[in-house]
């Protein structure tokens, strides 16, 4: 049976995927893991259907079992992928790797005990903060905002 | 962090001010790019009372419009691409099967673009293949290979699937929109041809079971539906069909009683018939020319039982009003028989029923050219009817001969012939009484 028609016509294949019925992301692709979510999936069918449900119907337990063998096939599986919207995060790879430099930076400033010149980098690194959170919402919860807490100096006391 | 000691050089603070200024600028540009992306992942969150979210919806409002500036920003990211096919897909099924089916047009031919832009996008599948290995070292790539070459015949066979269903719940103005994207798809000349076929089969899907009802009406309804939407392609499986239908709706009319449904489906078959004649000049396929032979012979065959009801009794001498309606009847039964006798195979019933109308029908006209011969003066000028008794002979050797070719082996009428020039002569040279 086609991925894109995997039942009458009347069902939009889009809103019942076997990774919505699974409550898996699309990226999960470790077996262990994939077992993991199904029997979740089927304990909540079991035990709480109201809790899973898609366009007011609650996902059944047969649906998971035709879930399942789609997401145990990877040849099977990966047709299914092109109805899922791949997850999409924030890369910090490079904010992470600007943050080690800076404080590289100034753990050798600290170290030649340069406070004038420390001074004089320090406010160059504010005004590009103040650039960013200027353009940026207050509070940004779905990046995480953990994440997005700079370690001291420039989270801390420390300003000119 | 590597330890710094007081002996460790001084470093160049200018130009690491710059180099961190740079990289700096760097990361922000792929920080915004991706909050962009991030802020359209989380428009498209189902979430629950509490605001926690279960996980991505095929689409929102929010999320599409977010999508389609990320792509005016990146036209060239396959990512983006996927997104916007999915939400314009889903979108169009929903608004398909929701209360303004007309609304999902337009959604499903973006949708459609995408996925056919998405086809060509080698990275987006290299993608794939690596999420493949991920599930299973090894796996044989092949697959991703077919789901790519296979991926407009899925998405277009979903609208075929739409014409069968709207078309067994009789709304032809939906298949007909269905339809349209299928015409219009930019697809290779061999899927093409397939997909009409698909097309064909879902449209008539409902004739088999309107032949079991002998409902032939409503079987010809789904087939000319079928014609109508593709008229430049002579597809010979619909023209067979309907050639079929007609023959099997005729074979159950009494041309006593219902001469005038006879006539109707006799209108209605000529123009796809001269479709199918035309069809089979380049495709010659034997059971579109029997179906083809099959109905001309029962067109012919309910003609020629009126021609036979208004023949007149022996033994009376008719009145000329009579021999012509009885004349004119053979029309019919011979318009059949030459429409369809030509491209018919040899020892078809057709060619001998055709030379049957034609030697019926000449006698007739001999008959009526006898009574005007012995009655020369019943028209408006004396000898007219002399006149009109030779042109009716004429007309009636000329039938006997073209009924001599589709039977040249019948003796019979090989004797009128004779016997209808012989008095010709004698009546062309005759004078005038």
């Amino acid at each position: 049976m086609s991925f894109l028609r995997p039942g009458p016509i009347t069902i939009n294949p889009y809103r019942r995927t076997v990774f919505r019925i699974a409550m898996m992301p699309r990226e999960v692709v470790d077996r262990a893991a994939i077992v993991g979510y199904l029997a979740e999936a089927r304990d909540i069918a079991g035990l709480a259907p109201d809790s899973n449900r898609i366009l007011g119907e609650p996902v059944t337990l047969e649906e998971i079992n035709d879930a399942e063998s789609v997401l145990l096939k990877a040849g099977e599986r990966i047709g299914h992928e092109l109805l899922a919207h791949a997850t999409e995060r924030l890369n910090l790879d490079r904010v992470r790797q600007l943050e080690t430099d800076v404080s590289t930076a100034i753990a050798q400033c600290a170290a030649a005990d340069l406070t004038a010149r420390r001074r004089a980098l320090t406010p160059i690194l504010l005004d590009f903060m103040r650039t960013y959170l200027d353009r940026e919402a207050a509070s940004q919860p779905w990046i995480g905002a953990l994440e997005m807490d700079l370690a001291p100096p420039f989270g801390g006391a420390e300003r000119e | 962090m590597n330890a710094v000691t007081a002996s460790s050089p001084v470093p160049d603070m200018a130009g690491l001010a710059n180099r961190l200024r740079r990289e700096s600028l760097i990361a922000l540009h792929a920080l915004r790019d991706g909050h962009e992306r991030a802020k359209a992942w989380e428009l498209l969150q189902e979430r629950d009372e509490d605001g926690t979210a279960r996980g991505p919806l095929p689409y929102t409002a929010a999320a599409l419009e977010a999508w389609q500036k990320l792509r005016a920003a990146h036209p060239g990211d396959p990512s983006i691409v996927h997104h916007l096919a999915i939400a314009h897909h889903a979108l169009a099924w929903d608004l398909e099967l929701g209360d303004e089916p007309e609304e999902a047009a337009g959604e499903w031919e973006t949708a459609l673009a995408c996925w056919q832009e998405l086809a060509g996008e080698r990275h987006f599948w290299s993608g794939l293949e690596r999420t493949l290995g991920r599930c299973e070292a090894g796996a044989d790539l092949d697959v991703i290979d077919r789901l790519r070459s296979n991926l407009i015949e899925e998405m277009l066979q979903v609208h075929v699937d739409f014409i069968r269903y709207h078309c067994e719940l009789n709304r032809p103005e939906r298949a007909a929109a269905h339809v349209g994207i299928v015409r219009r798809a930019a697809v290779k000349p061999a899927l093409r041809k397939k997909l009409i076929h698909l097309v064909f089969e879902a449209m008539t899907a409902s004739v088999a079971q309107a032949q079991a009802q002998n409902d032939y009406a409503s079987g010809l309804v789904g087939v000319e539906r079928f014609l109508g939407t593709f008229p430049d392609q002579m597809y010979l499986p619909a023209l067979k069909m309907h050639a079929e239908l007609c023959r099997d709706s005729v074979a159950h009319l009494s041309f006593r009683t219902q001469w005038d449904e006879i006539d109707s489906v006799s209108r209605r078959a000529e123009p796809v018939v001269d479709q199918l004649l035309e069809a089979l000049k380049t495709e010659r396929d034997p059971s579109a020319v029997h179906a083809m032979e099959e109905l001309a012979f029962e067109m012919a065959l309910r003609g020629m039982e009126r021609v036979q009801s208004l023949q007149p009794r022996q033994n009376e001498e008719p009145k000329d009003s009579t021999l012509i309606e009885y004349i004119d009847a053979h029309e019919f039964p011979i318009a059949w028989g030459r429409k369809c006798a030509p491209a018919s195979r040899t020892g078809a019933r057709i060619r001998g029923l055709l030379a049957a109308a034609l030697h019926s029908c000449a006698w007739a006209l001999r008959t009526r050219s006898v009574n005007l011969y012995n009655n020369p003066n019943v028209g408006a000028m004396p000898g007219a009817g002399m006149v009109q008794a030779i042109q009716l002979c004429r007309q009636a050797v000329t039938k006997v001969e073209e009924a001599v070719q589709w039977e040249p082996d019948n003796t019979e009428i090989a004797r009128s012939l004779a016997k209808f020039r012989a008095e010709l002569v004698q009546i062309d040279i005759l004078p005038n009484r």
